[in-house]
């Protein structure tokens, strides 16, 4: 036993010995002296101590060497930099006693000292690391302990970083991380700091663990710093934002925020820690944009400033700032919508004060307006006007917001759905919408493509189209289309037919086939009507009785269903029955009527042809006696209304001097007395072509009224035109308007009514809600079809026994029965 | 297969990289650092050295004397021993045709002061060799001695090997006291190496029963290099090394740790 004991005695003294000298060499390495030692040396005798399983000795030794060497040397020097302007930070007075720069220059005296500490400790360990590489490798991994440079990290961070400063003082950490905030919020005043001390310091906390257990996730820099400097960052952005938006105006605002961001990321980079700035980004993000987006865009000078002034480029920041916080850009998207809703809004408003105005403007209508029987028809004129306005004002303002897309949005996709819903609200909130685009059309036909290139031509053309692609009641502008169209080919208004069938084409296009069949149809009895003029034409010429005396005749057939031959009724006749009126011909007349039915009945047997004696115009050669140079007879042509015709060749027959009652006219003739009205309105009122004397003269045809030959009338032109006062396309009247739409409603219903059964033949088997969408899914292309109206139409088809209510069913369906 | 390694060991051989780096072996040329030993001096180079010891790349690269001067002094260890070390680095190989065993047994010492396991492994493949060629010389009981010196109580390649072949040999060491006087003086005096054998025999005896015996633990054979390469190995926990927690000895034959 005596000898084992003095065994272990002797290697007491041994590894004393030994350590002896470690300790010393250890010393030396601390204080820089380490270039006289012998690595061999060091190396060596800590491998004997090893191998002596000593091991542990030696690591408790070293440990509490290093442990001692921190408390006692290191640690006095770095707290002795805290001098009062860094110790003032905390209390909210402090901050007004010491400036800036002293604070400054403290904290960086500070951070040097901390950052030489911590790389001399480095630097150290890993030369003791170096010559106890034996015990590291063989007694740590043996005995599972942390490798001595790990434990002497750990022992920095207990000795220096843990440790209170002073006593009654927060730990030298928190301060740490207080100066570095501090440093950080002066940076982002804009003083100029040293962001290298900084980086240094915040290496440190990132080789360092929250525990021996070095755990990835819990180094110092996120357990002690990040969450701090996260927590601050978001105080000082939230306050900033607030204050820039009381103080400043958005674009700074978006240009600032920007910055900011950017900054942030490169202070991430040059100052902390890289892994930082997708969460710092985020905080400021958040704070500056996701959480004032909405204060930013209804500033003063926000997203409506900015339409208003064409702040194209501030816009494009506001996208940019929104775009990087929400993929969909609500808040943008949503004042931008709101903000094409008011400007359609103020469209619309205006074109409805435009038409109500009573005032015509003035030039185009001024003639028309000394003749104060047509005011009325310069307030549809004046209507009319505004309908165009409107259009094109839209066409602007889709104009307008596609440029800010493109140019601002980056021709995002969300906010062009967005835009396009706006538009589409624009335009079909406003109940004429319909009939507007379609007049829009109407003009251009008639003027507007007037010398106009193809390309041009086209350009029109097209904008109709993003009209009309925006339209949701196509059924309804169909309607209106057809009664434009009808009247600008009977009344020769259109400047070119191929023009109008490229739109017809490009309506083909854009709303299909089915859309534009009866449109075509209509320049299909164009074309025929043209070949039965011409055909009648040469049977006439044929029949060889070359008379002088007979009548030309050029006429149009039209297939009855296709044409909205309503349109030529004036306002005043649509309460009267035409059908049961026939209109009494002269003998002259009468001959080529039936003439041409003959013709007629010879090329198509079964057919009926309704003579339309509204409409249609007539030239005439009139003789007036006085109307020449010296009072001589002059021979004028004379172009006007089949019933004008109808009334001056009356005069033909009457003896000199000899008059018309109102009464004897319309009993000659039997036209409906408002047209009759109208008629006589233009040809004894209107100055330019009063070729008949009204008494007593006034400007309203009042029954009684008498009408005699002007034998004094007299024109400078030869070719006179008598005005017809309905015949261009103008805004329908409150009352046609109305009819219109029950027309519309009612072939609504029954295209709901067909659909309706086309469903259930097909599925059999139906729940209501699904009827319901399916309906309005198929029905979409055309109008958008309201749910009232398609309920009343299925119980008018249970009615009538095409449907029945499926009683067992759990929820309410219908069976289709055949 | 056996035709194709050879040929792939050739073509190793053969590669004029090797061959260049042999070339420097004891070549001034080109050398940047000075090894010393016994007052024995080798010029050698630093990029042939340091990639193989991390050891002797601390010592070079160092703030210490040694990386200053540029030289480094071996202390407590044979030149020849050294020069093996060295050597091998070059070719990894060393000459051991002069006193074998000890050279050997030096070399396996020296390669695990400086942590250079495969140097060990060869140093413990050479000694066993040359042992099982011819073991009853004096330079097994100088082995023994020195190694017991050394580290009486540590577990090495070194030990294992000695410990097989006087295990083996046992009952004719023992049987002639005089013929094997020095192997008898040295157990006298070396309790450690006595008790070796102790456990060892018992080991033997038990080591079937124990495999099948739920002492059995699957556990990574630390000091083996080859054991942990090929993954853990199952280690034959005898019953008084589960007692004194110590001695885990692999059963995955020569617990020399070379491979079959």
């Amino acid at each position: 036993m005596a000898i084992h004991q003095q065994g272990l005695a002797n290697n007491d003294i041994d590894f004393n010995e030994i350590w002896g000298v470690l300790e010393k060499a250890f010393l030396e390495i601390h204080t820089k002296n380490a270039s006289a030692l012998s690595f061999e040396e060091l190396y060596r005798n800590a491998y004997k101590i090893v191998l002596k399983k000593k091991g542990d000795e030696l690591y408790k030794r070293v440990a509490d060497f290093e442990e001692r060497w921190l408390a006692m040397h290191v640690r006095e020097r770095v707290v002795n930099l805290l001098t009062p302007p860094l110790m003032m930070l905390d209390s909210v007075s402090g901050r007004s006693l010491t400036t800036t720069a002293e604070k400054k220059d403290s904290g960086e005296k500070f951070l040097r000292e901390l950052r030489g500490a911590w790389e001399d400790h480095q630097v150290c360990m890993s030369m003791l690391t170096d010559v106890l590489m034996y015990m590291d490798r063989v007694y740590c991994q043996d005995s599972r302990q942390p490798s001595i440079f790990a434990k002497s990290m750990g022992l920095f961070r207990d000795q220096i970083l843990r440790k209170p400063a002073r006593a009654e003082m927060p730990i030298l950490l928190d301060i740490l991380t207080r100066i570095i905030l501090d440093q950080i919020r002066m940076d982002r005043d804009g003083e100029t700091i040293q962001t290298h001390l900084i980086k240094a310091n915040i290496s440190m906390l990132e080789g360092l663990y929250d525990s021996d257990q070095e755990v990835e996730d819990e180094k110092l820099y996120l357990t002690a710093f990040e969450t701090d400097f996260l927590a601050t960052s978001a105080d000082f952005y939230r306050s900033e934002g607030e204050r820039m938006l009381r103080e400043s105006d958005a674009g700074t605002y978006c240009t600032h925020a920007k910055r900011r961001i950017d900054e942030e990321g490169d202070r991430c980079r040059s100052t902390l820690s890289e892994s930082t700035a997708p969460k710092i980004q985020r905080v400021v993000e958040d704070e500056l944009i996701r959480h004032k987006m909405k204060g930013l865009i209804e500033m003063d000078s926000g997203v409506e400033y900015m339409v208003d002034n064409d702040k194209l480029q501030e816009l494009g920041h506001v996208f940019d700032l929104e775009a990087r916080v929400d993929v969909k850009k609500t808040e943008l998207t949503k004042a931008i919508q709101k903000i094409v809703m008011e400007m359609g809004a103020n469209i619309t408003n205006a074109a409805v004060a435009a038409s109500a105005t009573p005032t015509a403007p003035p030039g185009a209508t001024e003639e028309q307006a000394e003749d104060k029987s047509k005011t009325g028809a310069a307030k549809v004129n004046q209507v009319t006007v505004a309908a165009l306005k409107w259009s094109e004002d839209i066409l602007a303002l889709k104009d307008r917001f596609d440029n800010i897309w493109r140019q601002a949005f980056q021709s995002d996709q969300m906010l062009q759905i967005a835009l396009n819903r706006s538009m589409a609200d624009a335009i079909n909130s406003f109940s004429r919408s319909s009939e507007y685009i379609s007049l829009f059309i109407d003009d251009n036909m008639k003027k507007g493509i007037r010398n106009k290139t193809d390309a041009e031509v086209d350009s029109t053309l097209e904008k109709a189209i993003i009209l009309l692609r925006y339209l949701q009641d196509k059924d309804l502008f169909e309607t209106y289309y057809k009664k434009h169209l009808c009247k600008r080919l009977l009344l020769n208004k259109s400047q070119s037919i191929s023009v109008e069938k490229q739109m017809i084409s490009k309506m083909k296009i854009e709303l299909g086939n089915s859309f534009t069949l009866k449109l075509e149809a209509m320049f299909k009895d164009m074309t025929l009507s043209e070949e039965l003029t011409n055909g009648y034409k040469s049977y006439v010429n044929k029949l060889g009785d070359a008379d002088r005396t007979r009548v030309d005749l050029g006429i149009n057939v039209l297939t009855s269903m296709t044409w909205p031959l309503e349109a030529f009724r004036g306002g005043a006749a649509a309460d009267e029955d035409q059908g049961n009126l026939q209109i009494i011909f002269p003998a002259a007349i009468d001959r080529v009527k039936t003439g041409f039915t003959r013709f007629y009945n010879e090329k198509h047997s079964g057919r009926k042809l309704t003579w339309q004696t509204n409409m249609g115009d007539a030239d005439i050669k009139a003789t007036f006696a006085k109307a020449g140079k010296d009072g001589k007879p002059r021979t004028h042509d004379i172009n006007c209304s089949t019933y004008a015709m109808l009334i001056l060749l009356l005069f033909n027959d009457l003896p000199a001097g000899a008059s018309l009652a109102f009464e004897e006219i319309q009993a000659a003739t039997n036209i409906p007395p408002s047209d009759l009205a109208r008629n006589l309105q233009s040809l004894a009122v209107a100055p330019k072509t009063r070729f008949l004397v009204k008494e007593p003269m006034s400007r309203e045809i009042n029954p009684g009224d008498r009408f005699s030959y002007n034998e004094n009338f007299k024109s400078q032109f030869v070719k006179i035109k008598v005005g017809v006062v309905s015949a261009g396309n103008k805004v329908e009247g409150d009352r046609e308007r109305k009819e219109t739409e029950k027309k519309n409603n009612d072939s609504r219903g029954y295209v709901i009514e067909a659909c309706v059964v086309r469903i259930m033949k097909q599925r059999k088997i139906l729940a209501h809600t699904a009827l319901l969408n399916e309906t309005i899914t198929q029905l979409s292309a055309q109008f958008k079809p309201d749910v009232n109206m398609i309920k009343k139409k299925i119980e008018s088809l249970i009615e009538r026994e095409y449907l029945e209510r499926v009683e067992e069913a759990a929820v309410p369906s219908y069976r289709y029965l055949a | 297969m056996a035709a194709a390694d050879a040929s792939r060991k050739d073509e190793a051989a053969t590669h004029p990289i090797l061959i260049g780096v042999k070339s420097l072996f004891g070549n001034e040329r080109y050398s940047d650092y000075t090894m010393e030993c016994e007052g024995r001096k080798w010029r050698i180079h630093k990029a042939i050295i340091c990639p193989q010891s991390e050891v002797l790349a601390k010592a070079c690269d160092g703030d210490f004397r040694e990386g200053i001067a540029q030289c480094y002094i071996f202390n407590g260890v044979v030149a020849d021993a050294v020069n093996a070390m060295l050597s091998y680095f070059y070719t990894h190989d060393y000459h051991d045709e002069e006193s074998r065993v000890m050279l050997n047994v030096r070399v396996c010492y020296l390669a695990q002061q400086y942590l250079c396991t495969p140097l060990k492994d060869l140093a413990c493949k050479k000694l066993s060799s040359c042992l099982s060629n011819g073991w009853a010389g004096e330079d097994l009981v100088l082995a023994i001695e020195t190694v017991y010196g050394i580290d009486p109580d540590g577990e090495s390649g070194v030990k294992t090997c000695l410990l097989e072949v006087v295990r083996e040999h046992l009952d004719e060491l023992l049987s002639d006291a005089e013929k094997y006087a020095d192997f008898h003086a040295t157990g006298r005096k070396t309790p450690s190496f006595l008790m070796d054998i102790l456990v060892g025999r018992r080991h033997l005896v038990h080591s079937e029963a124990d495999a099948r015996a739920s002492h059995v633990a699957r556990v990574n054979c630390r000091n083996h290099e080859f054991c942990m390469k090929l993954g853990p190995v199952p280690l034959v926990l005898s019953s008084v090394a589960s007692r004194h927690n110590v001695l885990l000895r692999c059963p995955s034959g020569s617990t020399g740790c070379c491979p079959a």
